[in-house]
């Protein structure tokens, strides 16, 4: 037995030696020098979001510090005014801010209806070789780029609004249009990510009611919706940061001047249309109105 | 007893009156299940034709008739019959010379003689500066596919001197052209270099560090309160509006690293701020 016990296994006296001085020291000073430097590395990869993150804050309140503290801007005034026109000193938010909750809110009206409904038909009704098909097809509408739906927007959906409601209910520029065209691009976003919701409830809640009686819709809207409801909300809330941040639509399609009016055909600019006329437009650095 | 069951309809277990209750919502709710049925269904047919009518949007606009009005007729250039695309070299250098004023002939002749260049090369120059077609009106592939008789008739009345072409607007000239302001000549060229040098400069800056990021995250990170702080950050990078980035970008790449820049900035750096009354502080 003392022989097996030469062969590899440590002695009484060498364990004792190895716990005195701490388990892990040796292994540690073992490692190869290059492995620092590519852990230091790989951890700067990913310290770089913390970084963007605060360069986006810093970016922001740099630039717009000066105007919050400057004399001419009174807090009161800008959450509750009317008009903004920062070259006369007038700094009413409510303009851009009713162009964008505009726009968002026919944008969710259609991609919240439609992409439940998308959802709920690929999950529920389609066959497996239609859903095979469908789905690819609805993930190319999440695919074209925003641009391009701001000149369809433009081109195509404009002059069918013009011709179904007439020419001089409707403008050129309208926010109808553009939130329209919105809803398109964010409906794939909302039908994926409900129906990955959809699909992870248990089939056995919807056996239960099925046998009970109840009809697939009334089983895929009692049961199976609220089952979904947190990944539904969650798509719901993705799909409305969306509609708020989404830029080009809006910018190409709505209009290119802050209107306060709550008829959605109408020109009006949202905030982030706002920001790329300004940004990209001629205005100095310096000024009040950058 | 045989019991046969329709889909939908359950099994009553109650007494017989509320079966005929039962049986009367079981026809509203069956045709209610329908109209869901038929909503589910239109709304993945929205989504189709939304697709549909985008790319038929695109293709619509890319071919059609269109309405081109010559300066001077190409007939009028014909010489015994020879068409003027198929004359030689200088037969055409002696048409440009003869047509054209001199200051045109003297800047052409000193990038390169006209005498010295090909056939081709003098067809362009007389296409562009004799001929000088001009596109007029142009018509939507539906417009032209379906109705060209009144096409026709809506050229010959508001152009009279303009003739009817087919044309395709996506053709080779059309990615090997740089922007112009005539539409006839308008091309991609520019737009598609810029497009692929954003799209290089995005993979090399994304993909390490990404990938980067992602191996240290799963590999090497130890379950702390950085890591919870850098997966937390990632999440929101991926939710905020691409217009935030661009005015980080124009913040820290543009002003910030201006030093650092080779082309001139667009104003001085050490222009002081106007004097605008919004920023001016009590002296």
């Amino acid at each position: 037995m003392r022989d097996e016990l030469a062969l590899g296994a440590p002695t009484r006296g060498e364990l004792a030696r190895v716990i005195e001085s701490g388990w892990g020291t040796d292994l540690r000073r073992r490692r190869r020098a290059g492995e620092n430097l590519v852990q230091g590395f790989l951890l700067v990869c990913g310290a770089i979001s913390i970084l963007t993150t605060i360069g986006i804050v810093y970016a922001l309140v740099k630039d717009s510090l000066p105007f919050f503290t400057s004399r001419e801007f009174s807090l009161v005034e800008f959450i509750t005014g009317t008009r903004w026109q920062p070259a006369i000193n007038e700094f009413g938010i409510w303009p851009l801010v009713s162009a964008t909750l505009m726009t968002s809110a026919i944008a969710m009206l259609v991609a919240l209806s439609l992409g439940l409904g998308v959802a709920i038909y690929l999950s529920e009704y389609a066959s497996a070789r239609a859903r095979s098909v469908l789905k690819p097809v609805l993930e190319v509408l999440a695919g074209v780029p925003t641009v391009v739906y701001g000149y369809f927007a433009l081109m195509s959906m404009t002059p069918f609004l013009r011709s179904v409601f007439g020419r001089d209910v409707v403008d050129i520029y309208n926010t109808a249009s553009a939130g329209l065209v919105m809803g398109i691009l964010i409906l794939p976003l909302v039908s994926s990510m409900s129906e990955d919701a959809v699909s992870a409830v248990p089939r056995s809640l919807r056996e239960a009611a099925y046998g009970l009686g109840a009809t697939k819709p009334e089983t895929a809207l009692k049961i199976v919706l609220p089952a979904a409801m947190s990944g539904i909300s969650a798509a719901f809330i993705v799909g409305v940061s969306r509609a708020v941040g989404e830029t080009m639509i809006v910018a190409i399609a709505a209009g290119a001047g802050p209107n306060l009016t709550l008829n959605p055909f109408k020109a009006a600019e949202t905030i982030t249309g706002h920001i790329v006329r300004i940004g990209g437009g001629d205005i100095a650095y310096d000024t009040i109105d950058y | 007893m045989k019991l046969r069951l329709a889909p939908g309809q359950g099994l009553s277990l109650r007494a017989a009156d509320s079966d005929d209750r039962f049986d009367v919502r079981l026809r509203a709710r069956q045709r209610a299940a329908t109209t869901w049925q038929v909503f589910f269904l239109v709304s993945t047919i929205v989504g189709i034709v939304a697709l549909s009518a985008l790319l038929y949007t695109i293709a619509d606009r890319s071919f059609g008739y269109v309405a081109v009005q010559n300066k001077v007729p190409p007939e009028q250039l014909t010489v015994d019959g020879v068409p003027v695309e198929q004359q030689p070299a200088a037969r055409l250098a002696s048409l440009l010379r003869e047509r054209l004023s001199s200051g045109v002939l003297r800047r052409l002749d000193s990038e390169a003689p006209l005498e010295e260049r090909s056939q081709s090369e003098l067809y362009q120059l007389v296409l562009g500066r004799v001929i000088e077609p001009e596109i007029k009106a142009s018509w939507t592939l539906t417009d032209s596919l379906i109705r060209p008789a009144a096409v026709r008739a809506q050229a010959a009345a508001k152009y009279p001197g303009a003739g009817l072409q087919f044309r395709s607007w996506l053709s080779l000239g059309f990615l090997r052209h740089p922007q112009s302001g005539t539409p006839a000549d308008a091309g991609v060229r520019t737009a598609i270099l810029g497009s692929l040098w954003t799209i290089a400069i995005t993979i090399l800056v994304a993909f390490p560090i990404g990938v980067g990021a992602a191996i240290y995250l799963e590999e090497y990170a130890a379950n702390n309160a950085l890591k919870h702080a850098i997966q937390m950050n990632i999440s929101n990078l991926a939710g905020v509006p691409s217009i935030i980035y661009g005015i980080l970008g124009l913040a820290i790449f543009v002003r910030d690293l201006e030093p650092l820049r080779a082309a001139p900035p667009s104003a001085p750096p050490t222009q002081p701020p106007p004097a605008d009354a919004a920023f001016s502080r009590p002296a």
